[in-house]
Formats: C-alpha cells, structure tokens, sequence
C-alpha cells in the first residue's frame, strides 16, 4: 500500500486523483482524508499506512525445504564445559595449543560443543594442515554445517570406504596420504597403485608416491624399484636407490658392498691388532655405479676432494652390515679405527648419513660422541633419528653436564628443533637448564626469544611443577619478565586443557 | 570467597572484542607482581611497557573499573584481566587483605560521589517541586517545538508536492538547513528523521515506499502535536521523546512506574554514531517476562557508566520512562551482586511476538522496534538470505546486518533454540539465544554515521 502509494507520487502529488480504496477501519480512516489538499492528504495516508504496515506485520511462509534439516545427533560425548571454555581462549589468544587440545578431545572420543563451531571451522579454513583434526572434533554437526556452507565444506567426514574414489580423484597430497595408510595395511596393493600410477604422472607426483613405498618397505618391492631405477627423473631414481639400499639383501645392496669392499682392507698388524686401509677411488663411476644412485661430486658441493666424495657416496649407499664383515667390533670400535686412518672425514660423513637412513640407534649414538672434525654431520638428524626415549636421555644428560656456552647452545638447539612435548626427565632438563641459562646471561635475546616456546615443550605431567623455580629476583629477570609471562600462561593454558579432559 | 564475576560475564563486559582478547595476553600472574581483594574490591599491579606497573582496581559491587594506563578504552584490558584472573584462578590472589591507600582512596571517593549525587537529586526534585515554573517552562519549550513543527510541516508537503523523484535532486542544504532549524527549535529527534529521510533516498529499489513511512510518522507527530491538550500523560511522553525533548531523570523518577523485582539482562547493542555511542541493553523482569530498556550515550573519550553484562541478572528497583507503551527505563542505584541467569521467558510463536510488536504500535504509533524473545527457533535459508521459523512453520526474517548467522545455525543444529532480539519491520535482529548447551549473548555492533 504504501509502496504503491509512494510511485503515484514519484513526479508529485498532483498525479494523485485518489487513493487507492481499503476496506474496514483503515479504509475509513483513509477516506477521511479527503477533504485535506492533496499533499496533506498524501501524508496523512503515509501515516497511517506506515503505522498499519507496522502492526500488522505477518509472519512468513516458509517451505518446508528451505528449513535447514535437523543435524543427527553426535555418538560422540560433547566436551567438558571448561575444556570448551579453554577452547575459546585458545583460538582467541593461543592458536598455537589447538593441535593440542585437538589431540585430547580425539583421544577422548569427545566433541567440541556447538558454541565453538564457527570459530573452529573458519580456523581450519585458513590452516588447512588441522583440518583433519578439526573435522573430527567438529563431530557430525561439522558434517553437517559443511554440507550447508561450502566454505566449511572439508569439515564433511567423508565415508572411509571410498578410497577409490580419493585414489582417483583425489589431489596429490590427499593420495600420498592414502598411499601411506594402505601400505601399512596392504603394502601390495599400495606398490600396485604406485606402479599404475607411475605409467602416466608427471615427476613431482612419481616423486612423492615413490617416496611413500619407506613405509613397510619389503623385499616384494625390490623388483619395482629396481626398474625405478631407470626413471627420466633423477629425483624419483635416487630415491629409488636409497631405498633399495634398505634392503640388505637386494641386488643393489650387494653390488654396493662389493665396491666397498674393494675399497677398504683389514690390515692384521702383530702389535697394534687390526688397521683399516682405504684404497681410495681414484676412478670416477661407471656406467653401473652411476644407476645405482652414486653421483660423482657436483660442482661447488662440499668441502672434500672428488676422491674423498666419490667415499662419501660409496658409505652413504651401502648398508652398515657390511662393516661387521671387518670384525672390528661395534660401531665405536669402527670409528675408532677409521680414526687413524687418511680419510678419516669422508667415511664419517658417509657413516652419519648412512646412520640416519638406517635409524640405527648404535651408530646414532657413537656418531653423536665423536668430534665431528671436518667431516659434515647432521647432529640434529642423528638425534632425531634415535628412538624417543634414547634420544631425550642422551639430550638431557648432554644439557645436565654442559656448562656456559656449550649448555646454552644445545638449549638453543633442543628448542628450535622439538616438535611436540618431550618427556618428563628432557622436561625437568629443559626448565632447570633455561632457568641456569637466564642467570648466567645477561640481555641474551635468543634465549629470551625461545622462551614461550619452551611452555609449548614440556611434558604433560610436568606442568605442575614448571612455573617453580624461575630466578624471578635475579637482576637479569626483568629482561625475560616479559616472554616468560608467555611460557606462564601457555603452561596455565595447557594446565586447564588437561583438566578439561581430566573427568569423564 | 566465591568469585564475584564468572569468565563470561566479564567477557561481556568487554567494550568489544579485541579488549577481550588484549586482555587474554594478561591473564598470566607472571605478568602481576601484586594481585590482592577482599569482598569490597580487587586490585593489582600489571607490568606494561612502562617503567612502573599499572596500578588497576575494580570496584566489586557495580562492578566499577580503574587504572593508571592510559587507554582510552572502558573498561581497559587489565581491568578485564584482572576479573578474569580472579574469576579462573584465586589461588593467584591474596584475599581478605585490607584496601592499599591507593585503592581505599578510590573507594571512599566513589562512595562520596554516589552520596553527593543522590544529595543533588534530592534537592532537584525539591527545586523542582515548583510546579508552577516548570509548567511555565514546558510550556515554552512546546511553543518553540511548535514553530519548528510548522516550518516542518510546510516544507514536508513541498517535498511531497513536488514528488519523490525531485526530492532526491534537491541540494544536501535543503535538508541539511532544515535539520539544523529543528535542532534550533529544540526538536533534535525530529532532526533525526529528516537525515534518516536523506539517508534513504536511494538506497535500495523500496525506498520510496521506506521514504513515505518516515514523512508518514513525522506528520502523525506533527499532527498529533497541535493537539497536545488532548493527549493523555502518557502518549504526550511518547510523543516527548519521538521529538527528542526528553524526560530528565529527575522527571522518571517522580512519575515514572516503579518495578523492583527480579531482571536478567537479556541483550546489548552498541550502535556508533559518530560524536557519541549508543547502548542498548534489555532487561527481562523474571517474574512476569517484562521487558525494559536501558539507554546509555557516551560521547568519544567518556566512560560507560554502567556495566551490566548480558547472562547476569540481579535484584533492584527499575523505573520506567512514562509511555503508553513502557519499554525505556531507568536504574536508580546501581545492580549489587549480579548472578548469572536462568533462563528468558519465551513466548511460544512468531504471531504472540508479531502481537506485542502491534500491540506496542499501537498504544503508541512511533514504535520502532519492538524487544521479543520467542521459543524453539530454528533456521531457514532462503537463497542468501536467513528466517528464523517457529515451532508451528511461522517466520520471521533474519535481520541481515545480523553479523553471526552460521554461528546461530551451529547453536540450532540439533534442537531448536530460544531467540531474544530486536523486532523491526526489517526483521529480528537476535541478541541472545538459550540452546541446552546453555545462555549465549550475541552482542550487536554497527556504525551508523548521518550523512549530513
């Protein structure tokens, strides 16, 4: 009415000749306004229109399909309150504990409750590396909301027995994944799918599936890998090498002990025992040598000679089997007498490498107790390559026994490299060796730097007892005050997360 | 000693959401070398970039916020930390101690003020209490009211005459010059609606009809002014305020309707004006689902006076504006021992709330909007655009500078919500809704600058 109302006198009231005619009280109440000059009567109608109008709103009609469908409800337990209430906290001010609170409420078959949802999936739209995790604890109410907001839509727990599917039309990471779930349940059938797919993929994707087969690798693979061998890209047959060297037994494994071999001899003396000899390769590789994945030295790469590369490259392909056959003991006892050897940086160079494919915790360990003189060895590879426990026994009693520098620098390093909470006696370490390391350095901004990292490092049960002890009075403090007051909260914060998961 | 605020009533009491998240960074105690209270107040010390700690206390019973740094939002965000501090973690603060000077000095002040100021009410109302020269000046007041409706009316029916096509030619002056002339005549509520005429003026294919409805109301107030003996007390307040002649307080209080009892504060928003802030925030009487409006302006630098915080209710006297249809009232002493709610009282269909809204327009016909909690909503999408449907199918549409629609639809997924919010010809505009996971407040903010 008033809309219409409204366009009759667009150009004016004069094109007015009458208002539109309404029954009952309004029509009455409109009719007179009649006697009124015609813009007066143009307005005393708009009020009483806009009042009507006003009143007499009626509700909508609305089809049964445009109401969004009741969401199932979760076979999963929603959240503690205060774990929901961390939650908040969380995505508000330390995004950086989400994986973490992620974790607990998967492992506690638990859900994070409606009133955290939009947050929750629009973090996970932009970190797309925890969508996973946010999917799961998004329960069935994410499903549903990423079926209604294609925005959200990686929030749809997807069936898990279309993996052909995902195989097929699935983006290459998402394949990888696949690929390395299925070779732990049927590393067949996952080489097969490699194998198909290595007919008609591009060298990125070969390189990425390829890599997948370190999963459950097994003598079954050997064949494909030796024919990856001879593969236009040189990134997909390195790999392939690598690998075969995995396997003791493999063609490649033997050939590559046999030019070891060749190379170095066991001296039996009368007085000082057993000397190793190395009869350095003078010759560059053959044609051979090249396809099993040895590569002469490139230029402007390392240190070494070509000749001491060509040892590197021969240590690093060959598995640590061999060196038994020399009978000069374990592996200390190996480096001990390479030692007194000329090449003594080649073979250790090579060792260190080989050490961390094999992830033999042995050679780790005896490789981690030597100088590393000229020879480039990776320490932090080494010690990532030891099992957990071994390698945060080793890191805690290295912080317990270093002193100034040295201390601070491992300090330095464990807390940059540390990717997820240590245990609790490399936990206790850390804490005592950042509070000694405060003390002695004064305005030291590195260490000031790694401290909300460390709050992120410590191991569950040790939370309790982390905020204890800080030389809060030391006349250094005040320069730390401010990023311990973040290692503060982010233990606080992961106190209650823990206890939000605590009951139940 | 129980904290006096939950985690999310002090949430609420957050100016807006990065005070809320500025406040998160403080929450650790490494950060306050003094955390103390007692029942009255707490207060600490919050290491900042500065040489000296900030020295911050609140006033527990309001609560009342004060600190030394130098932000200019109220309350800041170590007040805010502060509360939530106390609220998650006493066993950071040493209770029972007795107020530091610094604080104790506050306090009396406060409480000096408080006295001061019911002191000059009192004696206000005395002064007032000549009847004869406040009749003298109302009727003054009115009679300059009346010209600027005059030169009003005259230039209203030239903008019809001339049409709506023209009226959106004319020069900025034209409205621009009349606004100012009614601010002139003591009319600034009616100055309101010549911008919001301006405002609309092309904006979206329905303004004309939106154009008319406003002339429409400005001419009912118009009209219905010359005819201001025959008013009733009540119509004539409403039709006081629709012109922007408010009641000072001192006039609700001795007329007003007093209501003490039970309220839990339902809702807030915050609309930004420019030279000042406008809060409302509604209040639900739990006795019998009442609703009241609490109205606070608060121009640049200047300080919110009241902290009620959506999710809390508490006991106390409220006293309405007199209307024919009471909505706007006010709080004669602040709120003690606020609690969280229990729950709104819904009605239970889109048409019982559709009835108050009529209802409130029309006792009084310059209703805008009308407060309406209804039960077990759920969500309805309709292309781009949200209804929020009944329990029977009746609807009503979402308003759309609702800013957290996917928000509401995670809250209603699996059962059907309670929703409290504004009801305008523009749809509802939620600002809290019950779901069983429990109350959620969402608060509403927007910016509405005058183009002239």
């Amino acid at each position: 009415m008033l809309s219409e109302l409204a366009t009759t006198i667009m150009l004016g009231s004069g094109r007015l000749q009458s208002l539109p005619a309404h029954e009952g009280a309004l029509g009455e109440a409109l009719a007179k306004t009649s006697r009124l000059p015609t813009e007066q009567q143009v307005l005393a109608a708009a009020s009483l229109l806009a009042t009507s109008e006003r009143a007499g709103m009626l509700p909508q009609v609305v089809a049964e399909e445009e109401v969004l469908p009741p969401c199932p409800a979760d076979a999963s337990p929603t959240c503690s309150v205060l774990a929901a209430d961390v939650l908040r906290q969380i995505l508000g001010t330390r995004p950086a504990l989400l994986p973490e609170w992620l974790e607990l409420a998967a492992a506690a078959g638990q859900v994070a409750p409606p009133s955290c949802l939009e947050e929750l999936l629009e973090w996970g739209r932009r970190e797309t590396a925890s969508q996973a995790a946010i999917r799961t604890v998004c329960g069935m109410t994410g499903s549903w909301l990423g079926r209604l907001n294609p925005r959200w839509e990686y929030a749809i727990a997807s069936p898990s027995d279309d993996d052909k599917q995902l195989w097929e039309e699935g983006r290459q990471p998402e394949r990888e994944g696949l690929l390395r779930r299925l070779r732990q349940e049927d590393p067949g059938r996952a080489r097969e799918l490699i194998v198909e797919a290595f007919a008609v993929e591009h060298a990125d994707c070969r390189t990425a599936f390829i890599a997948t087969l370190e999963t459950g690798l097994a003598a079954a693979d050997e064949a494909f890998l030796d024919r990856a061998l001879d593969d236009r890209s040189t990134r997909v047959t390195a790999i392939a090498a690598s690998l075969l060297s995995r396997l003791p037994d493999s063609a490649l494994s033997q050939r590559m002990a046999e030019r070891l071999r060749s190379h170095l001899k066991v001296e039996r003396k009368f007085i000082k025992g057993r000397r190793l000899v190395v009869e350095p390769p003078d010759e560059p590789f053959d044609a051979e040598a090249l396809r099993d994945g040895l590569q002469e030295q490139g230029k402007g790469s390392g240190k070494l000679g070509k000749v001491a590369h060509r040892l590197v490259e021969l240590v690093r392909l060959t598995p640590l089997g061999v060196w038994d056959a020399f009978d000069l003991g374990g592996p200390a006892s190996v480096l001990m007498a390479i030692e007194g050897t000329d090449w003594r940086d080649a073979l250790v160079q090579g060792l260190a490498v080989r050490a961390v494919a094999e992830a033999d915790a042995d050679w780790c360990l005896a490789l981690l107790a030597i100088a590393p003189g000229k020879a480039v060895i990776d320490r932090r590879a080494l010690r990532r390559a030891l099992p957990r426990e071994q390698r945060e026994a080793q890191l805690a009693s290295d912080l317990a026994e270093g002193r100034g520098k040295a201390a601070r620098e491992l300090l330095l390093e464990v807390l940059e490299s540390q990717e997820e909470p240590a245990g609790p006696r490399l936990s206790r370490q850390l804490v005592a060796s950042a509070q000694q390391a405060i003390s002695q350095h004064k305005d030291d901004w590195q260490l000031r730097n790694v401290l909300p990292i460390l709050g992120l490092l410590i191991a569950p049960e040790c939370l309790s007892q982390a905020l204890a002890g800080w030389p809060a009075d030391h006349t250094h403090w005040t320069y730390y005050a401010s990023q311990y007051a973040e290692f503060d909260l982010t233990i606080r914060l992961r106190t209650r997360i823990y206890e939000g998961f605590q009951h139940e | 000693m129980a904290a006096p605020y939950t985690r999310e009533q002090v949430v609420a009491m957050a100016p807006d959401s990065s005070s809320v998240k500025a406040a998160q960074k403080l929450l650790s105690p490494a950060k306050w070398p003094l955390l103390a209270g007692n029942e009255e107040a707490v207060w600490g010390h919050c290491r900042g970039s500065g040489r000296n700690p900030y020295e911050v206390q609140v006033d527990l019973a309001e609560p009342a916020f004060k600190c030394s740094c130098p932000s200019r939002k109220f309350p800041c965000k170590h007040g805010l930390a502060l509360l939530q501090i106390r609220a998650d973690q006493e066993a950071a603060f040493s209770l029972g101690e007795a107020c530091p000077d610094w604080v104790r000095e506050w306090l009396d002040s406060r409480r000096q003020r408080a006295e001061a100021k019911a002191a000059k009410a009192a004696a206000r109302s005395e002064t007032i209490a000549d009847p004869e020269a406040q009749a003298k000046r109302r009727e003054k007041r009115r009679q300059t009211i009346e010209t600027g409706l005059d030169e009003f009316e005259l230039w209203l029916q030239d903008v019809i005459r001339q049409g709506l096509v023209k009226a959106a030619e004319r020069q900025m002056d034209s409205w621009s010059t009349m606004a100012a002339r009614l601010v002139d005549c003591q009319a600034p509520g009616l100055a309101g609606y010549v911008r919001a005429m301006h405002g609309c003026l092309g904006q979206g294919a329905d303004w004309p009809a939106r154009f008319l409805g406003i002339a429409g109301r400005a001419n009912l107030a118009i009209q219905a002014f010359r005819r201001w003996e025959s008013l009733t007390p009540e119509l004539q307040a409403d039709l006081r305020s629709f012109c922007g002649w408010s009641l000072d307080q001192v006039e609700v209080l001795q007329s007003g309707e007093r209501c003490p009892g039970d309220w839990q504060v339902l809702g807030q928003a915050t609309v930004d004006r420019g030279q000042f802030e406008e809060q409302r925030t509604w209040l639900q009487a739990t006795a019998d689902g009442r609703f009241a409006l609490l109205l606070s302006f608060v121009a640049g630098s200047q300080t919110q006076v009241l902290t009620l915080a959506p999710g809390s209710a508490f006991t106390g006297e409220l006293v309405y504006y007199p209307s024919a249809a009471p909505e706007r009232a006010i709080l004669p002493s602040p709120p003690e021992n606020p609690r969280p709610l229990e729950t709104m009282r819904p009605v239970a269909t889109v048409s019982e709330a559709l009835g108050q809204l009529a209802e409130a327009v029309a006792r009084c016909p310059w209703t805008k909007r009308r407060p309406v909690a209804i039960d077990a909503m759920r969500l309805a999408r309709r292309g781009e655009r949200w209804l929020l449907v009944d329990r029977g199918g009746a609807s009503l549409s979402l308003h759309s500078a609702f800013q957290r629609p996917w928000h509401l639809a995670a809250l209603a997924a699996r059962d059907p919500v309670a929703i409290f919010g504004e009801l305008s010809a523009d749809g509802l505009l939620p600002l809290a809704c019950q779901s069983p996971e429990g109350f959620f407040s969402l608060p509403f903010t927007a910016t509405e600058h005058a183009r002239i």
